[in-house]
């Protein structure tokens, strides 16, 4: 008898016990997680913006220097260029061939607040009275460089997330500040792994619009479960509703002390369907308007050594090799330097929307509906704070409008020919910085000090020396933030431009280089600085740029 | 002896306190659908039910971050033109293919809570309460046998239970939720008490 109640006093004792030590050992786990949640101001942004496909290197995505010695060093790619040579300027050169039959192509950097980029960098106009120049966003550029075994590919979901058990970077900003709405919100066609320590899931959408008029119903699409109409909102917001779950709240937080964040979650939601999400979608296809308009405005801005190449002209087009193809089904096919060679009348048409007078933009325009549909929502979303974590697309450029046709230019396009690929991705690239730096505007320059803008793409191996092409993958990645809390353009990267310089390599380090000796754990160091995460809580034990440096 | 009493009684309490109350789990979309059902409907309006299930639940079912049910049957809302007339049917949508289609948060566990999940249930709560629906007639009559319905504490209480089954409600909680919603109709009156307990997402919790 004396024996079973000692074994049941120990049975219980070792019960109560180990319930004492899982719940004690839950609590230190618990409480590195809340230490982790403090890892950001509460107002603190995160704009993560991904080129699916990525285009080929080109101004964000391309090789960049930081001194003379580097560009001494550098070995000619064939695959990668930044100019025309023996061309003749203006519109003249399109209706005369070019006399030495021949266009060299060759890739030039320039000087620009103390790092060497493209010369689109320079690229500026004046948009409702503002002046948007790109050499004002380069200032605030951190551009990451050749970054081996970095796990970068959209189709993996794995661009914006460090490693497994990690929070995604959108979900670090998007874990402290409960006062929002909505945690983090994401376009799933490229799907990210939010992996939020608590749980809570973002709201993903999975339509982009391909014209103006889709854009509407694209926006209402993110907040359809919370859209409601005029007599249901009376009803939600009715005031003895409130007090009734109020009401509730204590009952059933005295069940479980989780309801208690459940019923905040729930009244946050009801405040967003009671009384802002149709203000939201009107604010938000207003400045999508605005973002096409300064999307199509770039992309008609010329660009020396690119816009006046005579490379349409059907006497020079056929010296550029043409590529392979594949198109989206619902598009035509960009014609390739072949077939502009043997229909001037088309090549003209097509040279035509991007050189055609602002006036001419029904019958011949250009223009990444994606991008713009992003940055309006992200500048909506944060200004009105309803989330201040979003992981959207920097898109392709799908509106490409010559008369009655209709095209796309897939990032991943191999196919359009050389000249053609050249002449869009370089406008592409334009329209984006332009694009990017318009949202900084509108944000203003204190939402811009607390917000880190991602823009990165699983398309950034080193291209391949021998010209066979470049391709998705984890070598040589890179990456470029942007922030207002940045103050001068810096490259940084690992892969040293001395070290590869064996003509058999394929991936030569000249094309990935950087020689700032910073590896590729400081993009994940550099970022978690920015986000000031907690050191003690960081993933990279890299240490990296100093503030004072930034 | 006295100390170990001492000492587990610490324990104890120390244990109970010490919950950190950190995790969540909400119950799946189709324990909400059910219990909604349940509450609302007969045979005589499951047929609008259905649809509204469609509308709201099945159209926004990534919010519920479950796996893709293979054995589920999704239908898609089509309209048919004939003969100059239209004719509303629910065409079977290949769930297999649907399935494979889907990339986003199909590997989430489904108890994540998220505004749009809470949304979607609120935007349900306000139709199955709205007065031009049957839905909250049906509500009367599971509660008082007939859709001519007191409003009082006691069928108050009955609704309470409905989508509370386990938990208990002090009388004074009841008589304070009750009182909100007097001096107006009868059904305005059951109109409001529902809705609040209905958008609660207490009873959607695990």
């Amino acid at each position: 008898m004396r024996t079973r109640r000692e074994f049941l006093k120990k049975l219980g004792f070792a019960g109560i016990s180990s319930s004492f030590f899982l719940s004690l050992i839950d609590q230190i786990v618990y409480a590195q997680i809340n230490e982790a949640l403090e890892l950001v101001k509460n107002d603190f942004k995160y704009l993560g913006l991904s080129m699916p496909g990525g285009p080929p290197r080109w101004f964000f995505d391309l090789p960049l220097y930081q001194n003379e010695e580097q560009k001494n060093s550098m070995i000619p790619n064939p695959m990668v260029f930044t100019k025309y040579l023996k061309n003749t300027t203006g519109d003249s050169a399109l209706k005369t061939p070019n006399p030495d039959g021949v266009i060299k192509a060759i890739y030039e950097l320039k000087q620009h607040h103390g790092v060497y980029l493209p010369e689109v960098w320079n690229s500026s106009f004046e948009f409702n009275e503002v002046k948007n120049s790109l050499s004002d966003l380069a200032k605030h550029c951190i551009f990451m460089r050749g970054m081996e075994s970095l796990p970068f590919h959209s189709g993996y979901y794995k661009a914006f997330q460090p490693t497994s058990n990690i929070p995604s970077t959108a979900a670090i900003t998007s874990i402290k500040n409960n006062k929002l709405a909505i945690s983090s919100i994401q376009y799933a066609h490229h799907s990210v792994e939010f992996n939020h320590p608590l749980n809570i899931t973002p709201i993903v959408f999975n339509d982009l619009p391909t014209n103006f008029d889709e854009v509407s119903q694209c926006a209402t699409s993110i907040f359809a479960p919370l859209i409601i109409d005029q007599k249901e909102k009376d009803r939600l917001i009715d005031a003895r509703i409130k007090r009734a779950l109020d009401h509730l709240e204590k009952v059933d937080t005295s069940y479980s002390k989780n309801s208690k964040k459940l019923y905040q979650l729930s009244e946050k939601t009801r405040e967003l369907m009671g009384r802002k999400v149709g203000n939201i979608i009107d604010e938000i296809i207003e400045a999508y308007a605005s973002y096409v308009k300064v999307n199509e405005l770039s992309m008609r801005t010329e660009l020396a050594g690119i816009d006046d190449a005579p490379l349409f002209n059907p006497a020079t087009s056929s010296e550029f090799k043409q590529e392979s193809h594949q198109f989206d089904d619902n598009f035509n096919e960009i014609p390739t330097s072949n077939y502009f060679a043997s229909n001037e009348k088309f090549s003209r048409d097509f040279r035509d929307i991007l050189r055609s007078p602002e006036g001419a933009r029904k019958k011949f325009n250009a223009c990444c509906f994606d991008l713009c549909f992003s940055l309006s929502i992200a500048e909506v979303l944060f200004k009105n704070k309803i989330t201040n974590s979003l992981l959207l697309t920097a898109g392709q450029l799908r509106g490409i409008l010559n008369g009655q046709y209709k095209y796309k230019l897939r990032n991943d396009g191999h196919d359009i020919g050389a000249s053609i690929s050249h002449l869009f991705y370089s406008k592409y690239f334009q329209a984006l910085g332009h694009s990017i730096n318009h949202f900084t505007q509108q944000i203003g320059q204190t939402n811009f000090n607390n917000t880190l803008i991602h823009l990165t793409s699983e398309f950034s191996r080193s291209p391949r020396v021998d010209a066979s092409g470049s391709d998705h993958g984890n070598t040589a990645c890179t990456t470029t933030l942007i922030s207002g809390m940045i103050k001068r353009p810096h490259v940084l990267g690992e892969i040293d431009y001395k070290m590869t310089n064996n003509i058999k390599d394929i991936y030569q380090g000249t094309w990935g280089q950087s020689s700032s000796g910073k590896n590729f754990s400081e993009v994940y160091a550099q970022i978690e600085e920015l986000l000031e995460v907690d050191r003690k809580n960081r993933v990279s034990p890299n240490p990296p740029l100093k503030k004072e440096e930034l | 002896m006295k100390r170990l009493k001492s000492l587990m009684m610490f324990l104890i309490l120390l244990t109970t306190f010490s919950s950190n109350g950190n995790t969540i789990r909400m119950a799946d979309k189709n324990f909400i659908i059910k219990q909604l059902q349940k509450i609302f409907t007969d045979e005589s309006n499951r047929g609008d039910f259905k649809k509204l299930v469609i509308n709201n639940f099945e159209k926004n079912r990534t919010f519920f971050a479950e796996a893709c049910d293979p054995y589920e049957t999704l239908f898609h809302h089509e309209k048919e033109v004939y003969s100059g007339a239209t004719s509303e049917y629910f065409k079977p949508i290949n769930i297999e293919k649907k399935c494979n289609s889907i990339n986003d948060l199909s590997t989430k566990p489904s108890y994540t809570e998220s505004p749009g999940r809470l949304g979607v249930a609120i935007k349900t709560c306000l139709e199955l309460t709205d007065l031009d629906n049957s839905y909250l007639e049906k509500l009367m009559t599971k509660v008082c046998g007939n859709s001519s319905c007191e409003f009082n504490i006691k069928n108050s209480k009955k609704i309470y239970q409905l989508f509370y089954p386990f938990k208990e409600i002090s009388n004074e909680d009841m008589l304070y939720l009750h009182n909100l919603n007097v001096n107006q109709t009868v059904m305005k009156s059951f109109q409001g008490f529902t809705l609040a307990i209905c958008i609660s997402p207490g009873w959607q919790q695990f």
